[in-house]
């Protein structure tokens, strides 16, 4: 629904509401004129009668609303990968557990990158541990030589860079390890932002939960003439209070149960 | 010197604990939260701890101040090492009786200078 569209609708609401009004109104002067108390009550009641269906339909539409939101979420988010990871995300229906699905796989992407740096370092490590003792032996054996030969001169030259190149790089290598263990710091951080977004659909999906039962005991008080059947949603609103973030397929079950009964409780209502 | 971790994150623990390794503290601890921290401060002979604080279960600030509240652990160094980056948070852990605050995103050289600080401090007040 577009915004204008959205405004026209409340426009409406809320021209319907002053038009009943205001006819009922006249009429309520009237009767009071001419002294028929019977009729003046009788339109009083009416007058609260389109006051309470106006805020039903408000509540029923923003229920509604809400409710689609909530639908879109849980929507198929259709990748194309391997048959493997399809048949994962085909089981994941439900949108928490989809995010929980993102940071235990950025878990294991950082744990992978960890370990190859924490295979990659000792090897790093002692590289550079025996070109220094190398580098020492060698300058040893220089100082031990009482003429170096020509014709070795520039072998021996580069061997001395070379060790000392070993030495430097070597260590920016591991410098740049750490750096890389560093870097999967990102999954701590990401993974506390989506903890919160599960906490807020957590809480959006209780917050209709009782939005739909509210819906139900406004018609009823306001005894609004559509059958209002109420079900089920007690064991399921329960539920969902208790589960917090998704942990296991299991409970997965059971969320797409609550929404399925979510539907089937606002058709029943008239949505 | 023996360190405990507390994150509930287990990538960020491993990272701090290579970090420690790396500056040659290699008696190293991990807790997920301050429920399973406190009792290990209490029963074991911690020198230093760094903890985050946006935790489920027990949080890092109540970590803190449970520990400050401890006779056994009040003196024990504390360094925060979190996300939590609004001022008022900080000047809370500060008042709260924190040594140190590190806010993540953190490079090791950030790490490795409160760490040396704290313990310079300690050493001076000796």
């Amino acid at each position: 629904m577009s915004e204008q569209e959205e405004k026209n609708l409340t426009d409406d609401i809320a021209g319907n509401f002053s038009n009943a009004l205001r006819e009922r109104t006249r009429a309520l002067i009237n009767s009071l004129e001419v002294n028929d108390m019977a009729s003046a009550s009788e339109l009083i009641r009416q007058i609260n009668q389109v006051r309470d269906e106006t805020l039903y339909q408000e509540v029923g539409r923003l229920t509604r609303a809400l409710h689609n939101a909530l639908r879109d979420f849980h929507l198929d988010i259709g990748l194309h990968a391997n048959a493997r990871v399809e048949h994962e995300l085909s089981e994941m229906v439900d949108a928490r557990s989809r995010l929980n699905y993102v940071i235990s796989m950025t878990e294991d992407a950082a744990n992978q990158t960890m370990d190859k740096v924490d295979e990659a370092a000792p090897l790093i490590q002692s590289m550079v541990e025996e070109s220094r003792s190398l580098q020492d032996q060698w300058q040893q054996f220089l100082v031990s030589q009482d003429s170096i030969p020509p014709a070795q001169a520039e072998m021996f030259a580069r061997i001395d860079t070379f060790l000392q190149q070993v030495d430097g790089d070597g260590q920016s290598v591991y410098n740049r390890l750490t750096d890389i263990l560093m870097a999967q710091g990102y999954q701590d951080l990401s993974g506390q932002v989506i903890k919160r977004v599960i906490e807020l659909v957590s809480d959006v999906e209780q917050s209709l939960v009782r939005l739909v039962k509210l819906a139900a005991s406004v018609e009823m008080v306001a005894g609004i003439q559509t059958s209002v059947q109420v079900q089920a949603p007690k064991n399921d609103a329960q539920k969902i209070k208790a589960e917090g973030p998704q942990l296991n397929s299991a409970a997965n079950k059971d969320v797409v149960t609550g929404q399925d009964d979510v539907d089937e409780l606002l058709s029943s209502l008239g949505f | 010197m023996k360190i405990l971790i507390v994150d509930d994150f287990s990538t960020m623990r491993r990272i701090i604990k290579n970090l420690l390794r790396d500056l040659g503290f290699t008696n190293t601890a991990e807790a997920d939260d301050g429920n399973s921290a406190l009792p290990m401060l209490q029963n074991g002979h911690f020198d230093f701890l760094i903890t985050d604080w946006n935790m489920p279960g027990m949080t890092g600030i109540d970590l803190l101040k449970a520990v400050r509240a401890s006779d056994k652990l009040k003196n024990l160094p504390v360094l925060m090492v979190t996300a939590e980056a609004k001022r008022d948070q900080i000047i809370a852990a500060a008042q709260a009786g924190v040594n140190g605050y590190v806010v993540k995103p953190f490079t090791a050289a950030a790490l490795q200078e409160k760490i040396e600080k704290i313990f310079e401090r300690i050493e001076a007040s000796r």
